[in-house]
Order: C-alpha cells, then structure tokens, then sequence
C-alpha cells in the first residue's frame, strides 16, 4: 500500500507546486471570463479566490448582516457567471461586482424597516478607558457605530474608498456621480465621522 | 476630475480631508506631486500624519470572515446542472444556520460538521471547494487520487 501512497503525495506536492508556487502566472480576467462563458470551473474559482472575500466584507458593511451580505455577494456572483458569455474585454471585474453588490445592497436597504446595525453595540465608558489599555473590540464597535450614523451616500463613498480601496473614478460610477461629488461626500464624510468619534471617545483621537 | 500634474497646499488638504493620508488612496494622477509635497513641506507633512490619525481609526474596524458554505455555492452557481444534488444540500445547511442562529454557540459547529460531511460525500461529483488558493491544490490532490484508482 506505500507505493500508491507516495505516488499520491508526490502528485499533490506537484500540485501545490504548481498552483502556489511563485512562477504561477496571473490569468488575466478577461481571459478568465471568456473562459467562465465556456464552462471552465478552474477560473471560476480564480475569480472567486481573487473577489468573493471583498465583495462579501463590502457587502457585510454596507448591510450590517452577515448573512444578508453573504447572499448579496452569491447574487453578485450569479449575475457574473451569467454575464460571462458577453463580458467585455475592457471592462474592470472587480468595479463591475462592486456596481452589482452596491445595488443589491441599495435595494435590501430600501426594503428594511429597522436600522443598519441590528446588535446593540457597547459604547465604551469613557471612565473605563482613560489611563487603561483600549480594548480593539471597543474601538471596533465604536467606529462602527460612528460609521452607522453617517448620512448613508457619505457612508457609502467612504465604505468604496476606504475599506474597498476602488479609485475615485470607480467610486463615481458605482454612485451614479461625478468624482468631485464623490470627494464632496467623502470629505464631508470623514468631517462627521471625526465629529462623531470625538463626541464618543475624545481619548481616540489623541496620540 | 482634476488632471493638474502640479499640487498646491490647498489642493494637498483637500486631498487629505477627501482620502485621507494614505497615497494609495490618492487621485492617481494627482498622487505623486501630493507625495513631493509632503515630502518637502513640513507643514504638510503634519497635515498628513492628523489625518492618518483618522485613518488608524477608521482602519480598526474587524473585517468579518467568509463562511465555508459559500464560496462551495458560489462556484456551483457557475455549473449549476453539474452540481444540483450537493448544492440542494449546501443551500439547507446554510439556511439551517440562520434559522439557529440564535444558538450560533452551539449549533454552527454542528452545522459545519454537516456541511464538511455533505461536501465530502459529493467529492466524487467534481471536487471540494473552499475559499481561497486551497481550493485548486485540494482539488487537483482529488483529481490525483482519481488518476491512481483508475
């Protein structure tokens, strides 16, 4: 029984090799769409390694649910995998998933009748953290909430350019903008978030 | 947008009020000059490192994890005749963990216990997925494994 054995780990440290190691070379999407549209599971999973991550952590801040962003992100997906026969070669995958999810995100907000956040979210005693080291989950939470309460167009062009890092070209496209509106909102954003955090917890804007 | 190559100090806070201090974030076509500037001023410098304050905030926020579940149905999405039968299953798991999820504590390592079970049962219809680059060295190790009892 050894030999089969070996001969079964030799074949997958080739390919492990093969698929990690660093002369893999990085298929470009378009290619990869074109071959999604012909069936080819292996760069649907590229595509999926490369995107499902941030488009579900996009998601996930847009709506405040895990579970929600987790459909969002296989909807996303689903309007790719049926978009793949046509893709244009130009176009950017991962603008074109943020345009998607950003939109379903849109609708599912529409149809809620309670707030963003659903979690009671512990705001720090400020007694507590003065003079003691800062619990991460603390800051975390609290930063949330001062994102949750920002007007929801500033909140999401900080929620594209910030946390999802797109360009202020793609920020604009995905909300329908021009990108001096979107600095607007990003600023005028970053002004209340600051306000916010400084109301909440003074002690985290100090050094 | 601006194409400007040039970047004044008053163009550099609004830079740094819209996008904050990280370069990255910058208008690209604006991104170097604004860096030389910060570079060479130690007025905007100073500007830049408040605004970084922010950022460091802003950036504490937790990144929330991917559920094994998905991406396994995301990718069956992309073969959806291929995969029916697991993905009826992977669909009632996923949707069994939301009904429980007030006993999350207790019930979702059950639930992905089902899920790994379910997924290694369907392994023979076309490999397991996960997130992540695992996903094609687990898969071809299958694909290997089905060369030898050939």
């Amino acid at each position: 029984m050894a030999q089969p054995l070996v001969k079964l780990r030799v074949l997958a440290e080739g390919a492990i090799g093969a698929a990690t190691g660093p002369e893999a070379p990085e298929v470009p999407e378009a290619v990869l769409m074109q071959r999604v549209g012909n069936g080819d599971r292996e760069a649907a999973r590229l595509l999926i390694d490369r995107h499902l991550g941030r488009i579900t952590a996009f998601s996930n801040r847009m709506l405040g649910d895990a579970a929600e962003a987790e459909d969002v992100a296989q909807e996303t997906f689903l309007r790719l995998w049926r978009h793949a026969g046509r893709w244009e070669p130009r176009a950017l995958i991962g603008t074109w998933l943020h345009r998607v999810a950003y939109n379903l995100c849109i609708d599912r907000l529409r149809r809620r009748r309670s707030a963003p956040l659903d979690e009671a979210r512990d705001v720090a005693d400020p007694a507590l953290a003065a003079g003691t080291v800062v619990h991460l989950k603390q800051v975390s939470d609290t930063v949330e909430r001062a994102l949750a309460t920002l007007p929801e167009r500033q909140r999401h062009a900080i929620l594209l350019v910030h946390y999802q890092e797109l360009g202020n070209i793609q920020a604009a496209a995905i909300l329908g903008v021009s990108v001096e509106a979107v600095e607007s909102l990003l600023a005028r954003g970053r002004r209340s978030l600051k306000q916010r955090l400084a109301a909440l917890r003074p002690d985290l804007l100090g050094d | 947008m601006r194409g400007r190559a040039r970047v004044d100090l008053a163009r550099f806070v609004e830079i740094l009020n819209a996008y904050g201090a990280e370069p990255r974030r910058w208008p690209a076509a604006e991104c170097a000059a604004a860096l030389a500037l910060a570079e060479t001023s130690p007025h905007a410098a100073a500007l830049r490192e408040e605004a970084a304050r922010l950022d460091r905030l802003m950036d504490r926020v937790g990144v929330h994890s991917v559920s094994p579940g998905l991406a396994a149905a995301v990718l069956m999405d992309a073969e959806p005749a291929r995969h029916a039968p697991l993905r009826r299953l992977i669909d009632l798991v996923r949707t069994l963990s939301r009904d429980v999820r007030p006993y999350g504590g207790v019930w979702r390592p059950a639930l992905a216990l089902l899920l790994a079970t379910g997924l290694g049962l369907g392994a023979g219809m076309g490999g397991v997925v996960q997130t992540g680059p695992a996903v094609t060295v687990l898969d071809n190790a299958l694909g290997a494994y089905g060369e030898l009892v050939e």
